[in-house]
């Protein structure tokens, strides 16, 4: 039966090229905006390389800091300190992996060289500890990660694009570069994170307590660090951030009076949509949401419209069925199913064009959504994993019965409020 | 007519329906979407009251202690002093230059938010009162050796669009130039040349006062982006009156001459110009245009992506409505093929049934706009105007604004272009599917039925 209302759908496709030519563009249209949308979100919520632990992340980057001191007030937004990380590491439970760096707002400008040939001045080298390369699932295309005993030598790990702009190779691992007049010895080369990913793009990975790193003054709190914690499955994630929130806010109890801290334990989503408030995942995309429900919903409407003024000539056959014994509901799934196969060809048509869309438009269409553009990702930064997985495609194919079923479902029903004596009298 | 089209419309009331719901919620969409997209570009378009083009500004990192190239001799404010000099006398080597300033904080329209650089300046001290009282913000430069003033870098006229007169300004730290909004709100007059202005800012308990001679009036400038012309107090400091801090906070802005290629102007400056811009433990850090520097505050303060945002969504709109529209009018024109036959049959031109589907058209849109406008006015009324970049533009619509920003123009242009444009769409929409159903001859229109 589906496969003669499928047979009868594309004669009809045939026989009316301008209606097919309209619902098709129409579909595609929407399913190309939607899914964009949705591989938007991907790329910036789910678990891609190097951070394929996002949905099992806990992240303390900012701490508001109050001071009282010399009769002045001061006050601003600071980073987690050593003692905090200290003071978690010993207290938490829930804790799979914890990995900290030094924000990258301290540090600019490192003299690079390379056999004594100047490379310029390197903006934002990352000082990492050795956690770090296990809460990101980085690949090492040579050479290894350095260990916790390495942490405080002058060892560095590369990026592939920069070992290759220095060395021309990445087969590298031994070899020496020079930053600040300091020689540091390549232990490995990774396969680099894509540009838009802030906290896990660079091109230099150093130990946090290698000798280049200056020493910062910190308090009990508040520091210059970042921390990042993963749960050991993601249903844990709320049970590490609860007490990671309890161990922080018994350290604000053992703050002096004369300060202040508040620290923003976050899961990594946050950063991800540059959610910076209270308030659960559903408040952070509701905004996004009512968008997508715009992309589909005036499609449908759209598509209604015309479904509706199709009934009304298709009357006469809708009338001899139901003469000869069809139920409404066979009707109804006749017209579904023939609308299936247009709706389906444009929601191919259509994630197709959400694919170029991203491809083509990758510098501003990543960043389209955010509160602010930070950076300006090439089509080198996306790749297959981002486009061609099953939660992309799964959700193209919900998205298009949705459609399907908000555009077909309404005109079909109310054309079959009629009787078979109208329906057959009105195309006499 | 119009009593024909309305029987018409009633006539195919249940497919129209479909249409006027779509076409409400387009006229919805489209216009809170052209909404930020006018505010931004009309604020954008404000006079700015300075030239830009082909202007540059570079800015200096120092040597940290730790760095092998760090000059201990240099790290006083003589050292820095004579560092600035020194590459001064590099810059001013370069043929393609045309004038420089040194810049003490940001130039104008570099600043995007004004909450934090706004002063209270008053008349007079001696004449605290309400009225002599408004706000301003600064502008600063910084005169070391040969360098030119702000006026002839960023081409700012004076009230007559006339170039600035600088000979008035021997050096003196407390002259001031003020813009012709200041002044006519101090002083009631575009020429208070030689009176007085205090400047008050608090800072936590304590209070700075500075009083300045205004040495000219300037045209009105657009200090911070996105917003209209402000009350602004540009000042000349000397050198010497700065400490070590704020000596390293400078930056210089130059202007090319007029031919100068830009682009190979920027190459030959990266390449070769920088590496050497460096003297005693400064070094030029980066460079850029002032349109770049223009640019990414748009970047950072989410203006970019607000148009981006808000010119896709109405794309979008406008498109769903173009394909309802000639879908539905497709098949409308096909299921009434038998009635265009019969009106050809008895002489209307193909341009007469186009015009009386593309009437229907235009009934229907303007209809639905019209019920649409209620809500819009109820939404504007509640929430205000869209801010599509809440982050810059908080400050409401002034009293000095253009006339195109205020209230009523605001709202009155708004949907006028919303309206042209889905009017537009609607009519090309019911236009094509009708035009190729009329061409066909009446018999065989006739003959289909």
């Amino acid at each position: 039966m589906i496969k003669q209302h499928l047979r009868q759908a594309w004669t009809m496709m045939k026989q009316h090229k301008f209606f097919t030519g309209v619902y098709l563009i129409g579909t595609a249209v929407s399913i190309t905006l939607a899914m964009t949308l949705f591989i938007i979100f991907y790329i910036k919520l789910g678990n891609i390389y190097p951070e394929e632990n996002r949905d099992r992340m806990v992240v303390i980057s900012d701490i508001y800091h109050e001071k009282e001191e010399n009769g002045g007030h001061f006050s601003g937004n600071t980073s987690a300190s050593l003692n905090m990380i200290e003071q978690i590491k010993g207290d938490a439970k829930h804790i799979d992996n914890l990995a900290y760096c030094l924000n990258r707002s301290f540090h600019k400008h490192t003299e690079v060289n390379v056999d004594g040939k100047y490379f310029g001045k390197y903006e934002t080298p990352a000082f990492i500890n050795s956690g770090f390369w296990k809460v990101f699932n980085y690949r090492f295309l040579s050479g290894r990660a350095f260990t916790e005993k390495e942490e405080h030598e002058n060892v560095v790990v590369l990026s592939r694009s920069y070992a290759m702009k220095l060395f021309a190779d990445t087969a590298i691992v031994g070899r020496t570069i020079s930053l600040k007049n300091t020689p540091y010895r390549i232990m490995g080369v990774i396969e680099e994170a894509p540009l838009f990913m802030t906290e896990t793009n660079g091109d230099l990975f150093l130990p946090i307590g290698c000798s280049i790193v200056e020493k910062y003054k910190e308090g009990y709190m508040d520091g210059v660090h970042t921390i990042y914690m993963t749960a050991p499955t993601a249903a844990e994630r709320d049970e590490l951030k609860k007490e990671i929130e309890d161990i922080v806010n018994r350290m604000e109890q053992n703050l002096p009076e004369t300060e202040k801290c508040k620290v923003s334990v976050w899961e990594h989503w946050r950063l991800g949509l540059m959610y910076r408030e209270d308030g659960n995942f559903f408040d952070a995309i509701s905004r996004y949401l009512y968008i997508l429900l715009a992309f589909l919903f005036i499609p449908a409407l759209n598509l209604s419209g015309i479904i509706s003024s199709r009934m009304n000539s298709r009357m006469t056959e809708v009338g001899v069925r139901k003469a000869y014994g069809a139920t409404d509901r066979q009707i109804i799934m006749q017209v579904l199913w023939e609308n299936l196969l247009l709706t389906f060809i444009g929601a191919i048509m259509g994630l197709i064009m959400s694919y170029v869309v991203v491809y083509t438009c990758s510098s501003w269409i990543i960043t389209f959504f955010d509160p602010y553009i930070y950076t300006e990702p090439t089509a080198k930064d996306i790749n297959t994993d981002m486009l061609m997985n099953p939660t992309v495609l799964l959700s193209t194919l919900l998205l298009t019965l949705m459609l399907n079923v908000a555009s077909a479902l309404l005109p079909t029903m109310i054309a079959l409020k009629k009787d078979i004596v109208q329906s057959l009298y009105q195309r006499r | 007519m119009i009593t024909k089209l309305l029987h018409q419309i009633w006539n195919e009331r249940r497919e129209n329906a479909w249409l006027f719901l779509e076409l409400f919620i387009v006229s919805l969409f489209v216009w809170l979407a052209i909404d930020p997209v006018f505010n931004l570009v009309s604020r954008n378009s404000v006079h700015k009251g300075y030239d830009c083009t082909n202007v540059y500004n570079f800015y200096f990192s120092e040597h940290h202690q730790k760095s092998p190239k760090y000059k201990e001799e240099y790290d006083s404010d003589d050292g820095i002093r004579e560092s600035y000099t020194q590459m001064l006398k590099l810059l001013e080597t370069l043929p393609e230059i045309e004038s420089y300033y040194i810049s003490h904080g940001n130039g104008p329209g570099q600043v995007a938010k004004p909450v934090y650089s706004i002063n209270t300046v008053m008349r007079d001290e001696s004449e605290q009162a309400e009225s002599n009282t408004t706000t301003a913000s600064f502008c600063h430069s910084v005169e070391i050796g040969n360098s030119d003033d702000i006026f002839k870098v960023l081409r700012i006229k004076d009230s007559l669009k006339r170039d600035v007169d600088t000979s008035k300004h021997t050096g003196k730290d407390a002259g001031a130039y003020i813009t012709k909004c200041l002044a006519t709100e101090l002083f009631g007059s575009e020429e208070p040349v030689g009176k007085d202005i205090v400047s008050v800012k608090h800072s936590g308990e304590h209070t700075l006062k500075e009083k300045y001679t205004v040495l000219g009036v300037l045209d009105n400038i657009q200090q911070h982006l996105y917003h209209d012309a402000e009350n602004v107090i540009v000042i000349t400091y000397r050198l010497n009156r700065f400490n070590r801090y704020r000596l390293a906070n400078l930056s210089i802005n130059f202007r090319l001459k007029d031919g100068v290629d830009a682009p190979s102007f920027e190459k030959k400056f990266r390449e070769e110009i920088m590496p050497r811009l460096t003297f005693g433990n400064f070094y030029c850090s980066h460079f850029l245009s002032y349109e770049q520097v223009l640019t990414d505050i748009e970047h950072g303060y989410g203006i970019t992506n607000a148009f981006r945002q808000n010119i896709v969504l109405s794309s979008f709109a406008l498109l769903c409505a173009l394909l309802g529209i000639v879908g539905t009018f497709w098949v409308r024109a096909v299921a009434r093929r038998q009635e265009i036959g019969i009106m050809q049959s008895i002489g209307a031109t193909r341009s007469a049934i186009v015009r009386q589907f593309a009437a229907e058209a235009l009934m229907l849109t303007t209809v639905a706009f019209m019920l649409a406008l209620p809500l819009l006015m109820h939404k504007v009324y509640v929430n205000g105007f869209a801010e599509p970049a809440a982050e810059i533009i908080k400050t409401p619509i002034s009293a000095t604004a253009a006339w195109r920003n205020r209230p009523v123009p605001h709202f009155i242009i708004v949907s006028a272009i919303s309206y042209l444009f889905i009017v537009a769409i609607s009519i090309i929409g019911a236009v094509i599917p009708t035009f190729a159903t009329v061409r066909k001859s009446p018999a065989d229109a006739l003959r289909d039925e």
